[in-house]
């Protein structure tokens, strides 16, 4: 994994928009990634292709069925996920059929380097529509820590002159002030309930 | 009449509501993607180093989530502002109620703060979660023109079409106003540095 760069969305998006269509890429999975992540990745994609990314899973489609899901439509970006059940017998399948699997629109691979080392070994041809565009997917998290949180709650009680607990009572009985503050104050206090 | 000015007021904070009522977002998911786009993409397109992954901050609690940028109270320049070409910095939070089908905006504030000397010094776009007393001094949704005291009455934007206003509206005209004479020196605009991107 070492080997690969890693490299956010949206380089990855936009290395994409520059090679224009019929182009195909692996994005390597980074450790820990889960149903989040992927969920994450095809929203950065979409919002710099400026179109739906359409997520597919691989398995448990077959060849015929993925090659039918990649054709209807065949000009949107596809993201092909879910490769890790896949065996050496699907990535033959698969390159035997790659003509197939052929389109215009843009294909990334969800790969972990298991199922990148399998594409390799297994399907040296569908390997080679991918070329030099494999991508360790680098991971950015937003996330607010617990001491950004605890940073901004201090900032505003120091600003309002107010405490939490105190700006809490005036939310409960229905008396704070309108100010886009309180709200986001609200949520750094994990009471969006009562937003 | 002046005397009705408060009633007109009012009807305008009703149409605004209705405005927001009207108004569908995408899902916070894809909302947050799009707004980092946005942001990278100006930052790569005007060659500043502003490490967009970095400051753009997200929190959730429950249904709501909120996505953010910068100091919450613009004390002056820092690092976690997103600085653009002139000089200007902007700092932003918006708070959206939402599902993966969609969100619906619940209250916004955006501000740029020119560079230094230059007037108005700041333009704050903001949103209240609900409405004022007095909407006629403080409509729901405003512009502060570079003062804290004045909230002029605006359309509810989307976050999106704030950062248009803000990049492609406003700091051009910033921009053409800072351009700097050929008789006089040079003035690079002050501001802390920053970690490059990815």
């Amino acid at each position: 994994m070492n080997d690969f760069i890693e490299q956010p969305a949206f380089e990855i998006g936009r290395r994409l928009e520059i090679r224009g269509s019929d182009v195909w890429c692996v994005a390597l999975k980074p450790s820990g990634a889960d149903a989040t992540t992927l969920a994450d990745f095809a929203a950065d994609l979409s919002a710099v292709l400026g179109q739906q990314v359409r997520i597919i899973e691989a398995l448990p489609l077959s060849v015929d069925r993925l090659c039918k899901d990649l054709s209807e439509p065949d000009s949107d970006p596809v993201l092909v996920s879910a490769w890790e059940q896949a065996d050496d017998d699907l990535w033959r399948d698969l390159d035997i059929n790659r003509s197939g699997l052929s389109r215009p629109g843009p294909v990334i691979l969800w790969l972990s380097a298991t199922a990148l080392a399998r594409l390799c070994n297994r399907a040296p041809n569908l390997r080679s529509f991918v070329g030099g565009s494999i991508f360790l997917l680098g991971s950015h998290g937003q996330a607010m820590t617990p001491s950004e949180r605890q940073k901004e709650i201090a900032e505003l009680e120091s600003h309002y002159e107010m405490s939490s607990q105190e700006m809490l009572r005036l939310a409960e009985s229905g008396t704070l002030p309108a100010d886009t503050h309180f709200v986001e104050w609200l949520v750094l206090l994990e009471r969006g309930d009562l937003v | 009449m002046p005397e009705f000015a408060g009633q007109r007021a009012k009807a305008h904070d009703c149409s605004i509501e209705s405005a927001l009522a009207a108004l569908t977002l995408p899902s916070y998911r894809d909302l947050k993607a799009q707004i980092q786009t946005y942001l990278l993409k100006q930052n790569a397109d005007m060659g500043t180093h502003n490490n967009v992954y970095k400051i753009l901050r997200a929190n959730a609690d429950n249904d709501v989530f909120t996505i953010s940028l910068g100091p919450r109270f613009d004390k002056g320049p820092d690092d976690s502002h997103f600085y653009l070409e002139s000089g200007s910095r902007l700092s932003f939070g918006i708070t959206v109620r939402g599902s993966n089908a969609g969100c619906s905006l619940l209250e916004y504030r955006f501000q740029l703060s020119l560079p230094d000397s230059h007037t108005p010094q700041f333009y704050r776009f903001d949103l209240n979660d609900k409405a004022h007393e007095t909407p006629l001094h403080e409509p729901r949704c405003h512009l502060h023109p570079g003062t804290d005291k004045v909230r002029l009455p605006c359309p509810v934007f989307t976050p999106l079409e704030i950062l248009d206003r803000i990049f492609l509206v406003i700091e051009p005209q910033t921009g053409a106003t800072l351009a700097t004479p050929p008789s006089d020196p040079a003035k690079p605009a002050s501001r802390p540095s920053q970690e490059a991107n990815h």
